[in-house]
């Protein structure tokens, strides 16, 4: 069965004459790969109408150029830039988190500052529906510690401490875990009150060097969640990530709101949210330390936090409690690739559809985009309306393929 | 009893999804004759002129079938050549069912109409290769 090879997209449907437009080209083959500016006239190959149609636009600039294979970074997370190197803490750390995983046997990542081509870093993880403390030197190999602290679709886990420290590192799971039954609105504590587990790691977590993981594969570096391992968990109001010892009670604190004294970070998921709602990726660091983050691919924010008394319903009018974000296994907002070329649309080109053709061997793709006409200026005496918002929905949509529901109304 | 293991806790929609589809299957074996499988030879979308209920029953249940392992009309040449594509596994390619290929879309997707019917026992073993 035939895969795809070389393909591609544009920075946006629209464009108008003189404008520039971005293109972004993988291919899994190595080699030169042709470009092409083609108007496209019909599109269906049924051998019952004109069949397909293009038309090569004369005189645009074609261009040779060499193919790289570029890499899409599905699931929600949030990247934190750390260029000093500070949250590798060499020294140790700990971590502090509210955490609801809705698919606890999926390995993924929680929080972590990690390295996979050097292993290097620390991370916390969930693995087979266990949290899972991961510390590597980069040298002697990778500790990992599977905690007894379970995690489940139906609790919460709250204020666990993971500790690791020096050469002798340690996990302790669950540290005074605060885990209710979701949507309990009482604040009871669950049969899990103290689930404490000390045990030594043959590793320290030492630091990967360069900034923040930019989403290529091997590169984690700084704090994400979720995403970086490609599956999903709905995750924490908080996230403190202090310095190792901080005594229970400090532990606490971020549960009462404000920061966390003497954190290195403290990313509160709450923090953005306005009376107009979250306009932005930014993820807020109140540590004042400046470790912001940014959100990728969209996890979803303003969901019910782990202290959500169920009074108010609406996130913008009690965002306290709304401090929790849902990270998608498969969710993407933009594939994130390096830029192949720009390519400057014509002055005179006529509005229309248009493709830049890419042509590798055999293989062949058309990315598609419309020209419209200049600002404030008709060209033509129909007006044709195209419907960019829907291609773009449906063109990120899965539910035909994954869901049960789509199948059974049209498998 | 405490909570520990996520994978303790059996999902047991299963049981029930077991329970039905056999009951389906009892259910709409009467209605898979020779007339109802001409019906869909002809017509396998219903686009000239509606199915019947009993090809619409038949054709609710095995558009249900599990996505993994699940038969589809690949258009290997668009409206040249057609053959059976089996669905696997999300994240996993889909692989070719045999070498047969066919002229148009229709008889590809007849063809998978049969592979799904045989394969919930409700047409003999070998009737979609026939």
């Amino acid at each position: 069965m035939k895969t795809r090879q070389i393909r591609g997209y544009c920075d946006r449907p629209n464009v108008r004459p003189g404008e520039a437009l971005d293109f972004f080209v993988s291919s899994p083959t190595p080699g030169a790969y042709r470009t092409e500016l083609v108007r496209l006239v019909h599109g269906d190959r049924n051998p019952l109408g004109p069949g397909y149609k293009e038309q090569a636009v004369a005189g645009a600039p074609h261009g040779e150029l060499m193919a790289t294979t570029q890499f899409t970074q599905l699931g929600g997370h949030v990247v934190v830039a750390d260029a000093q190197g500070a949250l590798a803490a060499r020294a140790g750390l700990t971590l502090h988190l509210h955490l609801w995983s809705t698919l606890p046997a999926k390995r993924q990542g929680v929080v972590s500052r990690w390295c996979e081509a050097e292993g290097a870093g620390w991370a916390l993880m969930i693995e087979d529906g266990h949290l899972v403390l991961v510390a590597g030197d980069g040298k002697r190999g990778v500790a990992r510690r599977v905690t007894e602290t379970a995690v489940s679709r139906s609790l919460v886990l709250g204020g666990g401490a993971h500790r690791c420290r020096g050469r002798r590192a340690h996990a302790v799971a669950g540290g005074d875990p605060q885990q209710r039954q979701q949507s309990f609105r009482a604040h009871g504590r669950s049969r899990f009150r103290r689930h404490r587990q000390h045990a030594e790691l043959a590793a320290a977590p030492s630091g990967a060097g360069g900034a923040a993981g930019d989403g290529r594969r091997g590169e984690r570096r700084g704090l994400g969640a979720a995403g970086a391992w490609r599956s999903t968990t709905a995750s924490s109001t908080r996230r403190a990530c202090g310095a190792f010892g901080l005594e229970r009670h400090r532990l606490r604190e971020p549960a009462r709101g404000g920061a966390l004294p003497g954190a290195l970070a403290h990313w509160d998921f709450a923090a953005g949210i306005t009376r107009d709602g979250i306009g932005t990726d930014a993820i807020c660091d109140v540590s004042g330390l400046g470790y912001h983050g940014r959100c990728i691919n969209q996890p979803d924010r303003g969901m019910t936090g782990w202290n959500w008394d169920g009074r108010e319903e609406h996130f913008i009018h009690c965002p306290a409690q709304y401090g929790a974000m849902w990270f998608h296994e498969d969710s993407l907002d933009d594939s994130r690739w390096q830029k192949s070329l720009t390519l400057t649309i014509p002055a005179d080109l006529p509005s229309g559809a248009y493709a830049l053709k890419l042509v590798q061997g055999e293989a062949v793709d058309r990315v598609p985009f419309f020209v419209v006409p200049p600002r404030d200026q008709a060209t033509a005496r129909i007006a044709v309306v195209i419907p960019t918002f829907s291609y773009l929905a449906y063109a990120n949509s899965q539910v035909l393929q994954n869901a049960a529901t789509g199948q059974s109304v049209m498998g | 009893m405490p909570l520990r293991n996520p994978h303790d806790y059996r999902d047991k929609t299963s049981d029930w999804l077991a329970l039905f589809a056999a009951k389906r299957r009892e259910a709409l074996a009467p209605l898979v004759t020779p007339a109802l499988l001409r019906e869909h030879e002809e017509d396998p979308r219903g686009g000239d002129t509606p199915h019947s209920f009993a090809l619409q029953d038949v054709l609710n249940y095995v558009h249900n079938m599990p996505t993994d392992g699940k038969s589809f009309a690949y258009a290997e040449v668009p409206y040249q050549r057609y053959r059976v594509g089996i669905m696997r596994a999300r994240g996993s390619a889909p692989t070719l069912s045999d070498a047969r290929a066919f002229a148009s879309e229709r008889e590809a997707v007849h063809a998978v109409f049969l592979e799904r019917l045989e394969a919930l026992g409700l047409v003999g073993k070998g009737a979609s290769k026939a």
